[in-house]
């Protein structure tokens, strides 16, 4: 597991659902994006971290973008929406039918992961396109 | 913070104990942001004791509760031939391991009180569960740790290290 998989498939979304407000105020203001992204290298004894994750807001989109991911599944983009947070994430991975490199358009609720089938070019604009048309 | 420390050491108990531990978290060099033990246990596998030596000099503040530190100077001092020095590390690692399972049950009622992630693992190996899963939660607004353990899950308040990180 990398620090990008642990960051983005556990510990924000359970933290995001545990208390969504609070956790969208210590991510706007306290540096907490950066504070996990050191907590989950040290989870995982990971020695030299890539820089960490960015966050930018575009309305009440709260738009995080990961490190350049090494490896199915991690995450180009995690995407923060609501007051009752709906979490979206645009996934690196494999076309089932040709093994070629694609990307998946997901979401973690507090049941669990969820594939809304194929994504779009892991580009911000793009990601945020995708998500303009879900809502 | 040597007074506190023999306070403890002669008459361990919880009160003395947390003493030590808000020492430890209200330090300016409270930095658990570092693998200072990771790096000592690294130098003894290897053999290296000078190196060790030298990483042993920064455990101090962070890592003072750290059972894990202790037992690797402990076995420092022996490797040197310092019996009195691995004793008394081994007591002092006997010690914080004590009050490091005894702060808590790890319900979220009752989370573990931890300095650092390293300490969050070193639970849930004494308690032989094995980690399946780390997610963090809030729990009347201070974050913790969650580990999902073929025991159940084991809560941990970790805020006051995360807090620390530069």
């Amino acid at each position: 597991m990398t620090p990008g998989y642990l960051l983005a498939f556990r510990l924000l979304p359970r933290l995001l659902h545990s208390d969504p407000a609070r956790t969208r105020q210590a991510l706007l203001q306290e540096e907490l994006l950066r504070k996990l992204w050191v907590h989950a290298g040290l989870h995982l004894g990971v020695r030299e971290l890539p820089p960490p994750p960015r966050l930018e807001t575009f309305g009440e989109v709260l738009l995080i973008t990961m490190p350049v991911p090494t490896e199915p599944p991690e995450a180009y983009f995690l995407a923060v929406i609501g007051d009752e947070p709906q979490v979206y994430t645009l996934e690196m991975g494999k076309d089932m039918l040709d093994d070629l490199p694609c990307t998946y358009f997901c979401g973690v609720t507090r049941d669990g992961h969820h594939n809304y089938g194929k994504g779009c070019l892991p580009e911000p604009g793009a990601f945020l396109a995708r998500l303009a048309g879900i809502r | 913070m040597r007074q506190e420390v023999g306070n403890f050491l002669s008459g361990p108990s919880p009160e003395t104990y947390q003493v030590l531990r808000q020492l430890v978290l209200t330090s300016p060099n409270y930095r658990p942001d570092l693998d200072t033990v990771d790096q000592l246990w690294r130098a003894l596998d290897a053999g290296q004791l000078e190196e060790a030596e030298k990483i042993s000099t920064r455990l101090v503040p962070t890592f003072l509760l750290n059972p894990r530190a202790h037992l690797g100077l402990a076995y420092l001092h022996g490797q040197k031939g310092d019996e009195r020095g691995e004793q008394f590390e081994f007591y002092f690692c006997q010690q914080v391991r004590k009050f490091l399972l005894d702060s808590g049950d790890g319900s979220r009622r009752r989370p573990y009180q931890v300095t650092s992630v390293d300490e969050v693992h070193y639970v849930a190996g004494a308690l032989e569960a094995r980690v399946k899963q780390v997610t963090c939660e809030w729990l009347g607004g201070r974050l913790h740790d969650v580990l999902l353990t073929d025991k159940g899950e084991l809560y941990f308040a970790t805020g006051p290290a995360l807090a620390a990180y530069p």
